[in-house]
C-alpha cells in the first residue's frame, strides 16, 4: 500500500475535528480511503476523502461528545487514590499520628457521651405509649414560709374518682412502696434480706407499664392473687442462684407481720433508665392485714398520699378535664390551698425536687452540657485536622501543581483531599470504637449505666454516629481541599508558595476557639469541684466520716433500746452513740413533714420537719444551742419535749428565748382530736444545720424527743479496723435482738447519695476536661512543629548573626502565648455565666473564687509553653550549618 | 428536551447497527446501508447520524480494536440502546397502524 490519503486533508482534520471524535473519525475515514482505491482509483478516492473531512469538520462533530468516557476505570482512581493517601501519611509520620491519636481520643469520647445522653434521654420511654402517660402529685404550700412543696405520691382514691368522672382517661394504676425497707425470708435457705423495693400494685399494673416476664404465669393473674409475688430477674438470682424460682415461698416481713408469698413469676429487669426498679412486685390487697390492724386502708385512702397514681390519656385535651376534677377531689378532702401536679411519665426523671421521689432524679440540663462537651471535644479535634492540614500544605503544594499541570481537574483534587480526610475519619473512628469497647467497663462504674459493646450498634446510633462522621470530615476536609487545590501549578512549581496571611489568620481563629474551650471546661470543671466539696463539707455532714448508722428497732418503750445503747458504750471502738431519724432528711426514708401545733398561737397547724433525736446527738453533730437547753435521759419528760432551729423560732415570730417553754404537739395521725393529745414543751432552739440536701433552704424544724421510736442509730467509731469493729456491734446486736436482721451503712456515704448526679456529673467532666486538653495540646503542639520546620532558615541566619537560643524560644513561643491569652479573655467571662446558672440550682453556694479562673488560664499557659517549647527548643539548638547548607 | 422523532434515515441507521450488532462501527454501518438499500450513502452523513442518535440515548458506544488499515486508529463501536429499541418499535407499530387503516381498494392498487 503506497499510497496515502492526503497529508493536508489529514492534518485539517486533526486540527478541526474535536478530539473526542477525532480517532473513530479519522480511523474510519482511512479505512473508507482505501477501501475507495481499490475500487475506484487514487484520484477519485483522494477526493472522497477531501470531501469526507470537510464534512466531518462542517457537521455536528465539531462539538464535544456529551459525557467522554473517562479512561482510567474506577478501581484504577481508587487504587490511586490510596496509594497518594498512604504516601502522604507516611511522609508526615508525625502529624499523622497527632491527627489520629486526637480524633481517636475525640471520638471516643463523643461515643461515650452520645451513648450516655441518649441513654439519660430515654428514661422511660420502653414502656409502651409513654408519651400518654402522667402521675399525679400533690403540691402544697409549706406552713409556715408558704415555700411550694410537692409530694410525690397521691391518695389512693384520688385517681379512681377522677377515672371515674373523665372521659378519655384509658387506663391507670397504682402502686405504693414504703421508704423504710422490710425483710423478705427465704425459710427453705435460711436466708433473710432487707428489701427496699418491695412494690404493693393494682392489678392494671400492665395496662400502663411494660412488664415482661421470663418465665411463670402471666403477670396480669399473678398481681390479682394477694398470696403471689413477680420478682425480678436480679432478685430471682440472689435468692435462687440457678434453681427455678416459680412455686418458691417466700415470706415478706413488716412490722412484726408476716405474709407469706409463693413466687409465681420473674420478670426482666428494668433498664437503667428507668424511674423505678421493682425487685418485687405483689398485690396491693397482700397488706390489708396490716392496713386493717389499725382501721384505715392507705392504698384506698381519700387522705393520706401513699400510692404512686398512674393513667394513661387517649391525647392531651384531656388534661385540663383531668387536672380540674383532681382539684375538685383534693379541695374536698384536703384542703383549699392543695392542688395536683401532673407530669408526664418521660418527664418524671428529669423533674426534681419532688419529695418521697421512687429514685434520685436527673437533670436535663447535664445531659444537654454533656452533649455539648461531646460535640465541642469533636470540633477541638476537627480543627486540629484543619490546622495541620492546611499548614502542611506547602509540603503537598508541588504535588498539587504537577497535577495540574498534567491536567487533573480541580473537582478531583478537592475529591482526593476530602477523601483523606474521610479516610482519617474512619480509621480514626473504628480505633476509638475498639477503645470505647475497652473502656466501657470503666465508664459504666463512673455513670452507673450498664452499656455494653453491643449498646454501640442497638436502634440507630451506628447511623447517626456515623452521619456525625461524615458530617464532620466533610467540614474540616472542606477548608483545606479547596485551600490546596486553589494553588496556582506555575507558582507552585516555580517554588513561589505562599501560605497566604488569609490561611494564617484563619488558623489563629481556629486555635482561639479551641483554648477559648479548653479555658472554659477547666474553669468549670474546678468550679464544680468545688461546690461539691463545699456541699460534703456542710456543717453535719462534715461530722459524718466515721459515723456507722444502723436500723433500730423503733418501740413505744425505751427499755430496749436502751439496753442495747448501754451494751454498746461499753465496747472500746464506739466513742459515742446517738438515737435519729434517718440521716440526710428529704430523700431518705420515711415520711417528715408534719403538722405542729403550738398552743399560745391557736388552732394554726405548721408543717415543719421533724426529726426525732435523743441527748447525745447534739454533741455527736456539734449543735450550737443559742437559748434553752439540751434533752437529758435523766428528764423523762424530755421524751415528749422538742428543741427548735432558729428558722421555726422565726417562723413564729419569736424571739428564742421566748420559744423556749412554749407549749407544742404534733399530730401524727389524721383522724385525732387535737386537743386530746398531750402536750410537750419546746426547751431549747438551736442555730441551723444542714440536715438534708444543700439544694433546699433550711426549713423550720423540730428535734423531737422520743428517741426509743427514732429510725436509726449513730454510732461514731474510734479510727482503725473498721470491719473488726462492724463485726463486734453486729455481736451486740445479736444479743439484744437475735430474730432481727442487722442492717448498718455508713453516713457520709449516705450524704454522698444526695449528690450522686452532680458527683457522676464532676468525674465525668474532670475526664473530659483532661481529654480537651490533650487534644487540644497536640493541636498545639503540631502547629510548633510545622511553624519552627518553616522558619528553619530564619532560626538558622539568626543564630548565625548572634542570636540566643533564649531568643530563638521566644521568637517561636510568643505567637501562641499570645492567641491562648487572648483565648482566656474570650473565655474567663463565658464560663463565670454559665457557671452562675448552675449554681443557681443551689440554696447554698460556694463563691466563686478569682484564682479558679487565673489558675485556669495558668495551667493553660504553662501548657502552652510545654507543648510548644519542646518543639521550638529543639528547632532553636539546632546548629545553624544544617539548617542554611542547601542554599 | 430533543423530539424523540426518528428520521427516515435515522432508522436505517439504528436498524443497519442492529444488524451488524457487535460489528457496527462507522464504515461497516456505511456499507450496511449500501447493501441494504442499494442507495450510496456517505461516510459524514452516517457520522452525523450515529453522533446525534447517540445523544438522543437510542445509541451507546465503545472503543473497539485497532486494525493496520486504519492506521492505528481504533474503531467506535456502535449498540442499540434499549431506549433506541423502544424508538425503533414505535416507528414499526405506527406504520402497522396506518397500513391496517389503508382501503383495500389502495392496496389493491399497489
Amino acid at each position: 500500500m503506497n499510497h496515502q490519503p492526503p497529508r493536508l486533508a489529514k492534518s485539517l482534520l486533526r486540527r478541526f475535528c474535536h478530539v473526542s471524535f477525532i480517532e473513530e473519525v479519522e480511523g474510519d475515514l482511512d479505512e473508507q480511503f482505501y477501501e475507495n482505491l481499490e475500487r475506484t482509483g487514487l484520484f477519485r478516492a483522494r477526493i472522497q476523502y477531501w470531501l469526507d473531512v470537510s464534512r466531518a469538520i462542517v457537521s455536528g462533530n465539531g462539538s464535544s461528545r456529551e459525557t467522554p468516557s473517562s479512561t482510567i476505570s474506577f478501581f484504577d482512581a481508587l487504587n490511586h487514590f490510596f496509594k497518594i493517601f498512604f504516601r502522604s501519611l507516611r511522609r508526615s509520620r508525625s502529624s499523622a499520628i497527632i491527627n489520629v491519636t486526637g480524633l481517636v481520643l475525640s471520638l471516643m469520647s463523643f461515643v461515650v457521651i452520645w451513648l450516655y445522653v441518649n441513654d439519660e434521654l430515654m428514661y422511660d420511654r420502653f414502656h409502651p405509649d409513654a408519651d400518654n402517660i402522667y402521675r399525679i402529685s400533690l403540691s402544697y404550700n409549706r406552713m409556715g414560709d408558704g415555700a411550694v412543696e410537692t409530694d410525690a405520691r397521691a391518695a389512693g382514691m384520688w385517681i379512681v374518682k377522677m377515672a371515674e368522672v373523665t372521659p378519655g382517661i384509658k387506663d391507670y394504676t397504682r402502686f405504693s412502696k414504703f421508704g423504710m425497707p422490710g425483710f423478705v425470708k427465704y425459710p427453705a435457705k435460711d436466708m433473710l434480706f432487707e428489701e427496699a423495693q418491695v412494690f404493693w400494685v393494682d392489678s392494671t399494673y400492665t395496662g400502663i407499664f411494660s412488664l415482661q416476664m421470663i418465665s411463670g404465669e402471666a403477670p396480669a393473674s399473678i398481681l390479682k392473687d394477694p398470696a403471689k409475688a413477680i420478682i425480678s430477674e436480679a432478685t430471682a438470682h440472689k435468692y435462687f442462684g440457678d434453681e427455678d424460682p416459680v412455686g418458691k415461698e417466700i415470706i415478706y416481713s413488716r412490722a412484726g407481720m408476716d405474709f407469706p408469698l409463693t413466687v409465681a413469676g420473674v420478670m426482666k429487669d428494668y433498664p437503667s433508665n428507668a424511674h423505678f426498679h421493682p425487685s418485687f412486685m405483689v398485690s396491693n390487697i397482700a397488706l390489708n392485714p396490716l392496713w386493717k390492724r389499725d382501721g384505715s386502708d392507705r392504698v384506698n385512702s381519700w387522705g393520706d398520699t401513699f400510692t404512686y397514681s398512674f393513667f394513661k390519656v387517649e391525647d392531651e385535651s384531656v388534661l385540663p378535664k383531668a387536672t380540674a376534677e383532681l382539684d375538685a377531689i383534693i379541695k374536698k378532702n384536703i384542703n383549699d390551698t392543695s392542688r395536683p401536679a401532673l407530669t408526664k411519665l418521660t418527664d418524671i426523671h428529669f423533674t426534681g425536687g419532688r419529695l418521697i421521689e421512687l429514685e434520685a432524679s436527673g437533670d436535663k440540663l447535664y445531659a444537654y452540657v454533656s452533649a455539648s462537651i461531646g460535640v465541642l471535644i469533636l470540633i477541638i479535634a476537627a480543627i486540629n485536622y484543619m490546622n495541620l492540614a492546611t499548614a502542611r500544605s506547602v509540603r503537598r503544594s508541588k504535588e498539587v501543581g504537577l497535577r495540574k499541570t498534567l491536567g487533573v481537574k480541580k473537582t478531583s483534587l478537592v475529591s482526593q483531599f476530602l477523601g483523606e480526610s474521610l479516610m482519617m475519619m474512619f480509621i480514626s473512628f473504628v480505633m476509638s470504637l475498639g477503645l470505647t469497647g475497652l473502656l466501657l467497663p470503666f465508664f459504666n462504674q463512673l455513670t452507673g449505666k450498664t452499656f455494653t459493646f453491643l449498646s454501640l450498634f442497638e436502634g440507630t446510633t451506628m447511623v447517626i454516629l456515623l452521619s456525625v462522621i461524615v458530617v464532620i470530615a466533610i467540614l474540616s476536609g472542606m477548608y483545606p481541599a479547596f485551600y490546596l487545590s486553589r494553588f496556582r501549578p506555575a507558582d507552585v512549581l516555580k517554588g513561589r508558595v505562599t501560605t497566604g496571611s488569609g490561611a494564617e489568620d484563619f488558623r489563629k481563629v481556629l486555635v482561639v476557639f479551641q483554648f477559648t474551650v479548653t479555658m472554659m471546661l477547666i474553669a468549670c470543671a474546678a468550679i464544680i469541684h468545688n461546690q461539691l466539696s463545699f456541699m460534703q463539707a456542710g456543717k453535719l455532714a462534715s461530722n459524718t466520716e466515721q459515723v456507722m448508722t444502723i436500723r433500730t428497732v423503733p418501740s413505744r418503750t425505751s427499755t430496749k433500746v436502751d439496753l442495747f445503747r448501754n451494751q454498746l458504750m461499753q465496747n472500746k471502738d464506739v466513742v459515742g452513740v446517738s438515737f435519729s431519724d434517718h440521716l440526710p432528711r428529704r430523700d431518705g426514708f420515711s415520711f417528715i413533714t408534719l403538722p405542729f401545733i403550738i398552743r399560745s398561737k391557736g388552732k394554726e397547724e405548721f408543717m415543719w420537719d421533724m426529726l426525732k433525736a435523743d441527748e447525745n446527738f447534739a454533741t455527736m453533730f456539734n449543735l450550737d444551742f443559742v437559748a434553752g437547753r439540751n434533752f437529758s435521759y435523766t428528764t423523762p419528760a424530755d421524751t415528749n419535749n422538742c428543741i427548735l432551729n432558729e428558722s421555726a423560732v422565726k417562723a413564729l415570730g419569736l424571739t428564742p428565748e421566748e420559744a423556749v417553754g412554749q407549749e407544742i404537739t404534733v399530730r401524727m395521725g389524721f383522724e385525732e382530736n387535737v386537743d386530746d393529745h398531750p402536750y410537750g414543751k419546746v426547751i431549747g432552739v438551736v442555730k441551723d444545720f444542714q440536715y438534708s440536701s444543700m439544694r433546699y433552704t433550711i426549713s423550720p424544724m423540730t428535734l423531737y424527743g422520743h428517741y426509743a421510736s427514732a429510725e436509726t442509730m449513730n454510732i461514731r467509731l474510734a479510727g482503725g479496723d473498721i470491719s473488726n469493729m462492724v463485726q463486734g456491734i453486729e455481736k451486740v446486736w445479736k444479743n439484744v435482738y437475735p430474730s432481727r436482721p442487722f442492717h448498718y451503712w455508713f453516713m457520709d456515704s449516705e450524704f454522698e447519695k444526695m449528690y450522686r448526679q452532680e458527683l457522676r456529673m464532676a468525674s465525668l467532666s474532670n475526664y473530659f476536661t483532661v481529654f480537651t486538653i490533650v487534644i487540644a495540646c497536640l493541636g498545639l503542639f503540631g502547629l510548633a512543629a510545622f511553624t519552627a520546620e518553616q522558619k528553619t532558615k530564619e532560626i538558622g541566619i539568626r543564630k548565625v548573626l548572634g542570636a540566643s537560643v533564649g531568643q530563638i524560644l521566644l521568637l517561636l513561643t510568643n505567637k501562641f502565648v499570645r492567641l491562648v491569652l487572648v483565648a482566656c479573655v474570650v473565655a474567663i467571662p463565658v464560663s463565670f455565666y454559665l457557671m452562675n446558672v448552675w449554681l443557681e440550682g443551689f440554696a447554698y453556694r460556694a463563691p466563686m473564687q478569682w484564682w479558679v479562673f487565673a489558675g485556669a488560664g495558668g495551667i493553660i499557659l504553662v501548657l502552652t509553653y510545654l507543648t510548644v517549647g519542646i518543639e521550638s527548643f529543639r528547632a532553636a539548638i539546632a546548629n545553624p550549618v544544617d539548617s542554611i547548607k542547601h542554599e | 428536551m430533543k423530539g424523540t422523532y426518528l428520521g427516515e434515515f435515522e432508522e436505517i441507521v439504528l436498524l443497519a447497527t442492529g444488524i451488524l450488532d457487535e460489528d457496527a462501527y462507522g464504515v461497516a454501518i456505511r456499507k450496511e446501508i449500501e447493501k441494504q438499500t442499494r442507495r450510496p450513502a456517505n461516510i459524514g452523513a452516517v457520522h452525523t447520524a450515529l453522533h446525534r442518535l447517540e445523544e438522543k440515548g437510542y445509541l451507546k458506544s465503545r472503543f473497539g480494536e485497532s486494525t493496520l488499515v486504519r492506521g492505528g486508529k481504533r474503531k467506535r463501536i456502535f449498540t442499540l440502546t434499549d431506549f433506541g429499541i423502544k424508538a425503533l418499535r414505535k416507528a414499526q407499530t405506527l406504520r402497522t397502524n396506518m397500513w391496517a387503516q389503508l382501503s383495500n381498494v389502495i392496496i389493491q392498487k399497489g
